[in-house]
This record gives structure tokens, sequence and C-alpha cells, in this order.
């Protein structure tokens, strides 16, 4: 009966299709899309049809007694992505079909998201979701603190900037989804303008190693980057709340994504932040109030061959500065130096009154790529940010509502890049970018502008080649040069114009005269060449290690060039220099990483050599007497500088429920040329920790912290200074490092599961168990006030 | 070129587009204006204090003064000794009537920006300090008072010692200070923030 069945189905299916002129034939051959290979093995199956071919080992087909009529292809391959391809049967033919490949793309369409690193050869450190989450209440400057060689230069408590590898500021740079960070970067108590809570991911990369963002980063990068596509059907967000008791803080931060199947996706998210005056053990410190407000969307089109990303975000930070640390007067800085209690303690208060900062970031970028077979993917990108930095100082008559420093940075960037990857065994990157940049100082504050209006265009290019036939092996190496012009329009004081020779040195640059002044119209060019290579050997599944070097040069930036006058908040006169030149670095490095089922270990080592590196000491004028008081005049200079270090974690697993953690870091930096050690590099510090987790009571986990950070004891004594008094007593004002200091901190989280899509997170923990009293030596404030006593927080987190 | 396909070359065109519109606006971007530039002037400094001038007057005798003035002539706050003048030499034992003015440029900065309301009188505070002389001073009972009834010291009374004697006076105006105190005339104040630190060389015949 059953073989009865199966000959008139068969017989059915004869007549069927030769009844209408099946006669038809397609071949075809089935190649990978990057590189052009055969694909054996692939599936061709024509939709509502029993019909289907397989693919030989050159990738061909072939498909008999074909109708005439339009036909629905389906195409499927282990490993590859299904595809549907539609042929209008008229004739016989022939069709190429190309299937996307690759695994390591696979990542992208999975999941599961894969930690993909940024480089192959970097110093690079990854800072996942799950730890991001745990600084929602904080900045990026403090969760980047996780890395080992990662430290933070703060001014207060809220303004933090990242340290890496004893070096900040203008020589970090910081990439927000794809953008590199314009805000005004270089000045050292100005703050990425990051609401962390945006980022999935962050990965430092220590030194140039990562080219295609920049050949700048003497010090390195900072890539934050959102969540990867999902390319199926779903809804999903989170939501963290959090309070705290030092400054009697409360945040709250929710994203909700929308991905389709189709690659459509979108995601929206928003945080809110505010604090009242923090505590230090014995007072409050006055004034350290902030308030945040940062809203991101992000919404595009994800698909294999091309797709599309618009990105906008926007955050708003209100950053009270401690009161006391506002200095008018360099004789009466000098008794409230160290001393035991801040001059000014108020009651707690939620108020953010002068001094402070105001900061508006808005970012808007657009995104189109394109694959190409055989070939690789291009890239297309515009972005636009707009950086309103408002500062306010104490000021009389009803001022202190105006700004005293008023700057809005407006930056454009046009960029592609091209990322060759037909070959799996090698990579070629090239891409070019152009930017202008225009700033403006308001002149409506009724203070003189110390930065000066100033158009800024550069334009860049790379080209990185990746090699990894061997096994076990891969190289890179990677070139770029980047070109920089500025042209500014400044004022300067006729009688600083002429002190510093710069009427001799420079007069075609007048443009303009008045009383007291000149207008000068500087032009600067700069042509920087950097350049990286690096190989990566994995010894075997335990031991690898990794070589590279990296040059990399920076333009000097407006407060080097342009600085001439009294910087408050640094109670001193700050002196840049127009012949300034760019710093070149040359910095090898070797990592080695040790895993074993038990212990990993993972070091990182470096030397840093910069020319021309360029930096703020005292200046030979010395005490200059203002009328409001003496300042030390403090000058931009270049010198040879050298850094090195070593920064170590590990981790060993004592059981299933307990395991230790260690970082360490250590780094020397040295003045060559007048043979001093340069200031504000960061102290041996080193945390431990000892964690219990079990999974059993809700994923529960606590570990106890132990942060110890020991005395700088290598400080450039010289910058210390004395200032005369007419008459009197002459005053030494003694900058040098405080104590060390140990901390102990707890920290606890239990996961409760509520479906299967959702699950609620709670985590409480106490900083500074013991309410120590200590000064930070990288805290610009330290000098007015001890950092904050206990703190405990309690944050719930809703993922749904 | 022959893996370039026709799309491929949609993605060049595109491309292309992408450069012209970048380097027309970076055109349009570097066309500063002239008149821009003609027009620029430097910021009017609100809160600089230019010229400072303490006047003493003989109570017995009006003829009799000694004024203390620093003028910032080129506008760089910068005190220099080119820039200070002491005019008239105090008498001894002799009683005089002091009153301090304060200018930013033509502007009266005493008036507008000290005495104008009682907030701003309450946020300042002068202090006098001698050094090598042995005046006594108090402040005048016209002396403006602050809310916390210490006198603000814009009018002060000075009684030269019995010695001849050469030494200096110094002027030194805070602004919001945590503490301050009237007490024995010269005053005294905590804080970090002065307006005015200045000293000048006097003799007393």
């Amino acid at each position: 009966m059953k073989l009865f069945f199966s000959l008139v189905c068969t017989f059915l299916f004869f007549y069927n299709t030769n009844a209408q002129g099946c006669t038809y034939t397609l071949e075809g051959k089935v190649t990978d899309f990057h590189d052009n290979t055969p694909i054996f093995g692939a599936t061709l199956q024509i939709n509502n049809s029993t019909k289907y071919a397989t693919t030989n080992f050159n990738g061909y087909f072939t498909l008999n007694n074909l109708c005439k009529e339009k036909v629905v292809i389906t195409i499927k391959h282990i490993a590859c992505e299904p595809k549907t391809i539609t042929v209008d049967v008229s004739k016989n033919s022939y069709k190429y079909i190309y299937m996307e490949h690759h695994l390591e793309q696979l990542n992208e369409v999975t999941v599961t998201s894969n930690i993909k690193k940024e480089t192959n050869t970097g110093q690079e450190s990854i800072i996942k979701s799950g730890t991001i989450e745990k600084y929602s209440s904080l900045s990026l400057g403090d969760a980047l603190k996780e890395v080992p060689g990662v430290s933070s230069i703060n001014t207060g408590t809220t303004v933090v900037k990242p340290i890496i590898n004893g070096m900040h500021s203008s020589r970090i740079i910081t990439i927000n989804n794809g953008v590199r960070l314009q805000d005004q970067e270089w000045g050292i108590e100005h703050a990425p303008n990051i609401d962390i809570n945006s980022a999935n991911q962050i990965s430092v990369i220590k030194g140039a190693a990562a080219l295609a963002y920049g050949g700048d980063a003497i010090g390195g990068v900072i890539v934050l980057k959102p969540e990867k596509v999902i390319h199926k059907d779903t809804l999903y967000g989170k939501t963290i709340t959090g309070f705290q008791s030092n400054g009697i803080g409360n945040h709250i931060s929710s994203s909700l994504n929308k991905n389709y199947k189709s690659g459509w996706f979108g995601k929206i998210q928003g945080a809110f932040k505010k604090n009242g005056d923090f505590n230090a053990p014995d007072y409050n410190l006055t004034n350290t109030g902030t308030e945040s407000k940062a809203v991101s969307v992000r919404f595009g089109k994800n698909r294999f061959k091309s797709g599309f990303e618009t990105f906008y975000s926007f955050i708003n930070n209100e950053i009270g500065i401690l009161r006391a640390a506002h200095i008018g007067n360099l004789k009466n800085l000098a008794t409230a130096i160290n001393a035991p209690r801040p001059l000014f303690i108020n009651d707690f208060s939620f108020d953010i009154s002068q001094p402070k900062q105001d900061i508006t970031h808005h970012l808007i970028k657009t995104k189109y790529y394109k694959r190409i077979k055989n070939f690789g993917k291009i890239n297309l990108q515009y972005d636009y940010q707009n950086n309103k930095r408002l500062e306010f100082d104490i000021r009389r008559g009803g001022r202190s509502v105006i700004p005293a420093i008023d700057l809005l940075l407006k930056t454009h960037t046009l960029s592609s890049d091209i990322n060759i990857d037909k070959n799996l065994n090698y990579k070629l990157n090239f891409g070019v970018l152009g930017r202008f940049q225009d700033n403006f100082p308001n002149p409506d504050t009724g203070v003189r502008r110390l930065i000066p209006d100033y158009k800024k265009y550069d334009f860049g290019s790379y080209i990185t080649f990746e090699w990894s036939e061997i096994d076990n092996l891969i190289l890179d190496i990677g070139l770029r040069y980047d070109y920089t012009k500025i042209d500014a329009l400044k004022f300067y004081k006729t009688s600083f114009w002429e002190s510093r020779q710069y009427d001799k040195l420079f007069p075609d640059l007048v443009i303009n005269t008045f009383r007291n002044d000149v207008l000068t119209n500087p032009i600067l060019n700069f042509h920087n060449p950097s350049a990286s290579a690096g190989l990566k050997y994995t010894i075997n599944e335990k031991n690898s290690f990794i070589l590279n070097y990296a040059l990399a040069s920076r333009p000097p930036n407006p407060s080097e060039l342009f600085s001439d006058g009294l910087h408050h908040s640094a109670a001193r006169i700050e002196i840049g220099d127009l012949s300034i030149t760019k710093e070149t670095s040359n910095r090898v490095s070797a990592s080695y990483s040790f895993n074993n089922s038990k212990l990993s270990i993972q070091t990182d080592t470096y030397y840093n050599f910069i020319n021309n590196f360029i930096y703020i000491v005292p200046s030979p004028l010395g005490i200059i007497p203002l009328i409001r008081g003496p300042f030390p005049a403090w000058n931009y200079i270049q010198t040879d500088a050298s850094f090195f270090g070593v920064d170590l974690s590990a981790k060993y697993t004592i059981n299933k429920n307990w395991y230790v953690h260690h970082k360490s870091s250590f780094i020397k930096g040295k003045d060559k040329l007048a043979n001093l050690p340069l200031i504000d590099i960061p102290a041996f510090n080193t945390t431990n920790n000892i964690n219990y987790t079990n999974s059993k009571w809700n994923n529960f986990s606590a570990s106890l912290q132990s942060e110890l950070v020991l005395e700088q004891n290598e400080f450039p004594d010289e910058f210390n200074f004395t200032v005369p008094i007419a008459n009197g007593e002459d005053i030494f004002v003694d900058l040098s490092p405080p104590p060390a200091y140990h901390l102990v901190h707890f920290q606890s989280e239990v996961t409760v599961p509520l479906n299967k899509k959702s699950d609620f997170n709670i985590k409480f923990s106490i900083q500074n168990i013991f309410n120590k009293s200590y000064r930070n030596y990288l805290n610009r404030l330290r000098f007015f006030g001890d950092e904050l006593g206990r703190n405990f927080k309690l944050q719930l987190q809703f993922n749904y | 070129m022959n893996f370039l396909t026709l799309k491929t070359m949609k993605t060049m065109k595109t491309m292309k587009f992408f450069t012209m519109a970048a380097l027309a606006v970076s055109m349009l971007a570097s066309c500063t204006n002239d008149d821009e530039m003609e027009s620029l002037k430097p910021v009017e400094e609100e809160e600089t204090i230019t010229r400072v001038v303490l006047t003493y007057t003989n109570a017995a005798d009006d003829s009799d003064t000694v004024v203390l003035t620093w003028n910032d002539e080129n506008g760089d706050e910068i005190v220099t000794e080119n820039e200070q003048n002491v005019e008239g030499t105090f008498k001894v034992e002799q009683t005089y009537n002091a009153e301090i003015a304060l200018f930013n440029e033509e502007e009266d900065f005493l008036d507008e920006d000290i005495l104008a309301d009682q907030a701003s009188i309450d946020a300042h505070f002068f202090v006098y300090s001698q050094t090598g002389l042995s005046f006594t001073m108090r402040r005048a009972s016209d002396d403006n008072m602050r809310s916390d009834e210490n006198k603000l010291g814009v009018k002060t009374i000075w009684t030269a010692g019995p010695n001849a004697e050469n030494g200096s006076i110094t002027i030194n105006l805070f602004h919001e200070s945590p503490a301050i105190s009237d007490e024995g005339g010269f005053g005294s104040a905590e804080g970090t923030d002065t307006d005015i630190d200045v000293s000048f060389a006097v003799e007393v015949k």
C-alpha cells in the first residue's frame, strides 16, 4: 500500500511537471561573500516544491526540470544565515549566489553578545555591562578605575578625569558610540561629558594602539559602545535606581530597546542623578552638590549587506565646586593649605551655588555602511557635537549669575572607513576623516577670555593591516597621518605681548591694536605622523603574550598655546607659548597572560618616551604681585619625559564559592631634561578583594575590598614656592603629596529571577567602612578638604 | 578594479558626494569675515580694579594731605613700582581722616560695586596693616556699616606715632570672608579671596 502510494505520488509529480513543459535548468555557484571561496554542502531548496540541490566541492549546483515561472529558492549552509533569492526562469541560466560565511561576523547576528576587542596587540581591557551598572550613580572616570593602571585626576568628588598610565586630558581620546568626544577636554577640571548609563561596554586601550581612532592618543583610548543589534523581534530594557547616604544622593536610569528580525532597531535611554553636599568624616563639604540629566536615542537598520544608524545624546551637568576652594589670595591660601578644616562649612544643602560648572553637550551622529561582495565593508559617518561650558564664579554686584567662562565648541566630523576582510587571514582597514571645529568664548562675561576664538581644521587618514595566517600568531601594523590647522583670534595685553618678546618673534600676527591690548591672528599648522606595530602569540592554551610599539604625536591644545592669565581655580598665572610644537611619544609595551582553571594573571609593562612633552612648571618669573595679591607664574614648557610602569591583575579561585582578586599598578614619570620627577603621577596603589558567590542563593555575591594608596614620594619639591612678604615673614607654600591611605569597602548583590525574561537585582555597598579621613594627591581640591567619608549605597535594578 | 560592481560605483559616488559636501562646509566655515575681525574689541572687564587711591587729610589742616595711589596704566593688573605713587609725608602725632577710592578705568568701582546696596557692603571688608610704623587708627563714625555691625573701612581716622619713621601701609579688600572683625580699627579677616592686596612705602616726619 505504502509502495503503491509512493509510486502514484511520483507518477503524479512527473506528470505534473512534464505537463507544463518544465525543461529548464538552473546552474550556478555558491561562494563566500567575502573572499569568493566556493561553499561546499549548501542546500538549495525551491520553496513549495520538493526540488532541491546540494553544492559540490567547488560550490556548483544544478537544478533540473524547472518550469517557466518565478521560483523562490532558499539556500542554507551550516554557519551561514539562510538566504532566499527569486529567479525568473525563462531559459537555461547560470546564477552566482553569495553567502555570508564569516564566523566572526556571526557574532553580530547571534544573541550572545560576544566581547570583541578593539585591538589585537594593544594593552586593552574591557569593562562589561554588569560592571558598568555598578557605577550607574557615578561617572565614567570612576568606572574606569576598575582597570589596573587607570586612575583619575579629580576636582572635588564629581569632576573625575581618567588618567591612563599617568596621562590625562588631551592625551586621551574618548570615543562615544563611534564619535570622538570634543568637549574642551584639554582642561584639567573638564570631565568627559558622558552618561555612563548609555554604554554597554567600555574598552580601555593603553597607548596609541588603536590608530583608527586618532594618532594623538599618547595616553590611551577609551571606547564606549552601545548594545549590539539583535536580529529578532524583541523588546527589552532595564531600570536602575539607587540611593546613597553621603550627599543624600539618588539616581535613576532607564533604557528600552526594540529590535526586529528585519534588522530595524531602536533604543531610548535616560538618566537623572542628584545629590546635595557630600560629607567628609568630620565636616560637610559645602557646595559639592550636583545634578545631571541625560537622554540618548538610537535607531537604524542593521542588515548584513548594508545598514544605517542615527544616534543622538544629550547631557547636562551642573556641578558645585567646593566653596572653600575659591582662591583669590595666595598668602591666605598658604594658611588654607592642609588646614584641618575648610574655611567655609555650612549646613547640608541641595543648593548648587557659585563656584559651579554648568555643561551641556549634544552629540548627533549618522552612519551608513555597505558590504561589497568579495571585498569588504565601507562605512560613512557624519557627526556633530555642540558643547556649551559655563563656569560661574563668586562675583560682585549681582554678577555671580553671569558666567565668568562661557565657551561654545561646535565640531563637525565627516569620516569614512573601508574594511577589507575578504580573506580571513588578513584584514586591511583604511579611513579618512575631515573635521571642522569652532570655539567661541562669549565676550559678554565681563571677564577677559583666556581661551581665544579659534577655528580648527583636521584632516586624518590611516591604514591598518592585520595578518593571522600562522596559527597562534597575529601581527598587525598601522600608519596614520593627521594635519591640524588652528586659526585663532586672540587678544593679548600689550605688556604681556612685549614681555614675551612676541612683538619681535611674531610681529605679523597683530591685526589690530588697542590702548592696552593687541588683537592677533595666530595661524598654526601641525603635521602629525603616527604608527603602531604589534604581535600576539598564543604559546598554548594557558600562556600568551603581546608585544607592541606605538608612535604617536599630538599637537598642542589651546591652553598650552594661548593661556596668559590668572587661572582662578589653580591659583596661579598660567602662561602658554605660541612656539610650542607637537609632542611625540614612542611607547613599547609587553603583556603576558596566564590562565588555568584556578588562576589567571595579566601583566602589562610599558615604557613611554615622549619628545617635546608639554607640561606646566613654575616660571622663572616667580611670584607676580597682582592687585588682588601675589600669585606664582607657571609656564607651559616642552621637555623630554619618560613613563615606565607595570600593571598587574590576578584572580585565584579557591573553590566554587570563594575567590580572591588582586590589582595593582606602579608608575614612574620623569622629566629627563630637568632630571625631576613629573608632577601628578599616581602613587603605587593596590586593591585586593575577597569574594564569596553562591548561585543557589539567588546568585548572591559579596566582596570585601581593601584599597591601599601609598604616598607619592617622587614629587618635584622645586615646585613648592615661597611668597615674599614685604617687611614680613615669607610664606612657604607646600604642594607636596599627602600621606598614604588605606580604605575598606564592602559590596553585595542578589539577583532574583521573576520570570523567563525578567529579573530583579539588588546591590548594597558601603564605601569607606571605617569613615577614614584622607586626602588624595590626585584631587586638585585636596588642599581645601578631605575626601568623602562613609557612604551606604542601595541600588535596585529591574531587567525586563 | 574588476571587483567594483555597479553598486560599488554607486557607493563611491555617495562617498564623493560626502567628500564634496565636507569640502564645501569647511570652505564656508573658513571664510572669516574681515569686518567681523575688525569689529572685535577686547572684553570690557567689569570687576577689575585699575586704580586705588587712599587720601589722608590732616584733621587740623585741609591743605596737609598724603595721597597713596596705584594706577594700572598698562591694564595688566600687576602692581609695579612705577605705577605706585605716594604724595606727601605724614607728620608725627597728627590725626588724619582717610578715605579710600577705587576705580575700574573711569568707573567708580567703590560706588557701583561695593556701596551699591547692603548686600554688596556685607560681602566686602577692608583690612589695613602697617609695618615699621606706629599709627593708631579707628573707623570713622560715618563709615559704612555692615549688617554684622562691623564697619566696612572706607572712611578711617589715623593718628601718627610720636617719632619719625619709615615703613609701609598695606590695604586689603576681602570678598566674602567667612569671618571678619573691625576690632582695633585695622581689622582682621579670614578667607582666601582678596580684591586688593597692595602696600605703599610711607614716611612719618
